[in-house]
């Protein structure tokens, strides 16, 4: 009898288990904004640029994405890794989504890597996980004008030997969702789940917005252009700031995903309105002679362009003396103090500490690291 | 070098990798056994028995589901080759390498009052199947299957549990009355073939709205195979393949009964 009630246990738990993993959404695993797409502040205007599509004529993404919610991601058709991932993602999404939702949204692929990207090649590529899918073609040049509009990295490309077919190209790994009325206010890095955007579509869809508290100041606002011949002095740029749901009200780990503009600068110090106090500290090693311990850290000095992680078992900022535990889905506005950029205000997102690593992977891909 | 095979986060290619884990994980395995039926022999009065063909067979099995290239295409970047890896590494080698353990050996591990409970019919198929659970959970496997280590301590709990639920069928020691072969046979049916653990597990990876893991889901893609595709064929092969083992594992039970009866 005992086998069986605890059969029946077991059994249970595989239910709930594996319904949590579908429904996701229903078990608060929003961000405060609605959204699990990440909120980009002040949001992006739509461009108004117009690219060859695949069959060669002329296509005006401002114009011919009107009305409608429109995906806009950069990548190349030899990509190993994240451009299939996204395409083949939204593209599984989008066949579950109901045709009105369907016809509301478009996916527009530009090429980054125009010379091995011939139209007939994007259109095969695009065609084999959705023949709807929109793909443009341009220079280089014209390309990192668009990405420039965008506040997003130029296309990094080593220098190729002539003849060489098998390259890698750099480029931003974050699809960008202009909503209904052409503004994009949601981007969404590698690392996304079909389960985020099966989400969230629905809802860009019906015209919904993100809301809730959203970060502010020059740190996540400054979105500085990276070419830095074009572009005005950089300032930091954090790409994410994730703080895992602490267990008491004691203290708190900040995880970062920064990179420093064309300066150096040096982070001075941190604080938050939700803690006491705010510390750097450093994961150092144990030895023979001494266990692993935390060690604090005055400053970091950042190098030019140096792309910086907080992550767990290295640097971290640690805060202490909660006002209340931390909940998560909750944003916890942090300031960072750089001797040259100023202060920079962001919200920490509160997370679950087993999806740490992923987001601070998917934030320096989306980095171009 | 890795030392087990996990995610690397690079794209898939053909080039031969080495994982040393899993050729010194192997030779103790060998080296352990051998030992074990040697010590059990010294102990018995008797001459050590030569190794049983079928335990090498099942060192051939469990080499080739971990080392390259199913090792590294199930852990990192195919949810379907990583349940080829279970089937094979918690069913079928667990059932060759108990070959290898030599009468003296059982009776000697008989008097071992854990191992005596653990291999008992029901607690052996109850530690199976929440095990079986266990790994298979997305945020657990999402959470192992990353690391060396937490790929490694995943094979190795299928490889104990298999070994577990395997014992009492194979083994004749510790004697057990209550074990018949139609008994026998109706925990192979239970455990394996219409085990709910796995047919619930496999119609969710089969039939959920989005893959269930997102460590599959996210890897470096295999041209050809969409996330979808590669979450229903591990779904099938869970079902269909724990059917296959018990069915074979019933085969050889019934056949062996009929002959002693007759």
């Amino acid at each position: 009898m005992r086998f069986f009630s605890l059969t029946a246990a077991v059994m249970a738990a595989v239910t709930v288990s594996c319904a949590r993993g579908e429904r996701a959404d229903a078990n608060g695993g929003d961000a405060p904004t609605g959204f699990r797409g990440v909120v980009t502040t002040p949001a992006r205007e739509k461009p108004d640029f117009t690219l060859a599509d695949a069959d060669g004529q002329p296509f005006n993404f401002r114009e011919r994405t009107a009305g409608t919610v429109a995906l806009l991601f950069f990548g190349y058709t030899h990509c190993p890794d994240v451009c299939p991932l996204h395409v083949a993602n939204v593209a599984a999404v989008l066949k579950k989504l109901p045709f009105e939702a369907r016809e509301k949204i478009r996916f527009v692929f530009v090429t980054t890597d125009p010379v091995r990207d011939t139209p007939a090649r994007i259109k095969e590529w695009l065609g084999g996980f959705d023949p709807s899918f929109i793909g443009l073609r341009g220079s280089e040049e014209e390309v990192n004008r668009i990405l420039y509009t965008l506040r997003m990295p130029p296309i990094q490309k080593a220098a190729v030997p002539a003849g060489t077919a098998q390259y890698d190209v750099g480029h931003a790994a974050q699809v960008l969702a202009f909503g209904l009325d052409g503004l994009s206010r949601l981007e969404y890095p590698f690392g996304m789940r079909q389960e985020d955007w099966l989400h969230d579509l629905p809802k860009l869809a019906r015209g919904e917005l993100p809301s809730g508290p959203q970060p502010s100041g020059p740190g996540s606002v400054e979105l500085a252009p990276m070419n830095p011949g074009d572009a005005p002095e950089a300032a930091v740029r954090v790409a994410i700031a994730l703080v895992p749901q602490p267990p008491t009200t004691t203290e708190g780990a900040l995880y970062l995903v920064l990179r420093n503009g064309a300066a150096e600068d040096t982070l001075v110090g941190a604080s938050s309105e939700a803690a006491r106090a705010a510390e750097f500290h450093e994961t150092m090693p144990g030895d023979h002679a001494r266990m692993g311990h935390m060690a604090p850290v005055a400053e970091v000095v950042l190098k030019p362009g140096e792309t910086l992680q907080f992550a767990p078992g290295g640097r971290h900022v640690m805060l202490l003396d909660f006002a209340e535990r931390p909940s998560i889905g909750d944003a916890i506005p942090v300031r960072l103090r750089f001797k040259r950029a100023g202060e920079v205000i962001l919200a920490a997102n509160v997370v679950a500490y087993a999806d740490v690593e992923r987001l601070l992977a998917a934030a320096l891909q989306t980095m171009g690291q | 070098m890795q030392f087990w095979c996990a995610a690397t986060n690079e794209p898939w290619n053909w080039q031969w990798k080495a994982y040393v884990g899993v050729w010194l994980f192997l030779v103790l395995l060998v080296a352990g056994v051998m030992a074990w039926n040697r010590l059990a022999a010294r102990r018995a009065g008797e001459v050590p028995p030569p190794l049983h063909p079928l335990f090498l067979v099942g060192v051939l099995v469990l080499w080739l589901s971990l080392d390259f290239p199913m090792g590294p295409l199930g852990a990192s970047y195919l949810a379907s080759v990583h349940m080829l890896q279970f089937l094979l590494i918690g069913l079928v080698a667990p059932s060759l390498l108990l070959r290898g353990l030599s009468p003296a050996a059982q009776a000697m591990a008989a008097r071992s009052p854990v191992l005596v409970k653990l291999t008992n019919p029901f607690p052996a198929l109850l530690f199976f199947n929440v095990t079986v659970l266990v790994t298979h959970l997305p945020f657990v496997a999402d959470a192992l299957m990353p690391t060396q280590l937490g790929s490694m301590l995943i094979d190795v709990a299928w490889l104990v549990a298999g070994l577990c639920f395997w014992w009492p069928v194979i083994l004749p020691t510790p004697a057990r009355a209550k074990f018949p072969p139609p008994v026998r046979m109706l925990y192979l049916i239970g455990g394996l073939m219409f085990s709910p653990i796995m047919f619930g597990l496999a119609g969710f990876l089969a039939y959920s709205e989005s893959p269930m893991y997102g460590f599959y889901e996210l890897a470096p893609p295999i041209p050809g195979l969409s996330a979808r595709d590669d979450h229903q064929a591990a779904g099938a092969l869970m079902s269909v393949g724990g059917a296959i083992v018990a069915f074979i594992g019933i085969s050889v039970i019934f056949f062996r009964w009929s002959r002693t009866e007759g």
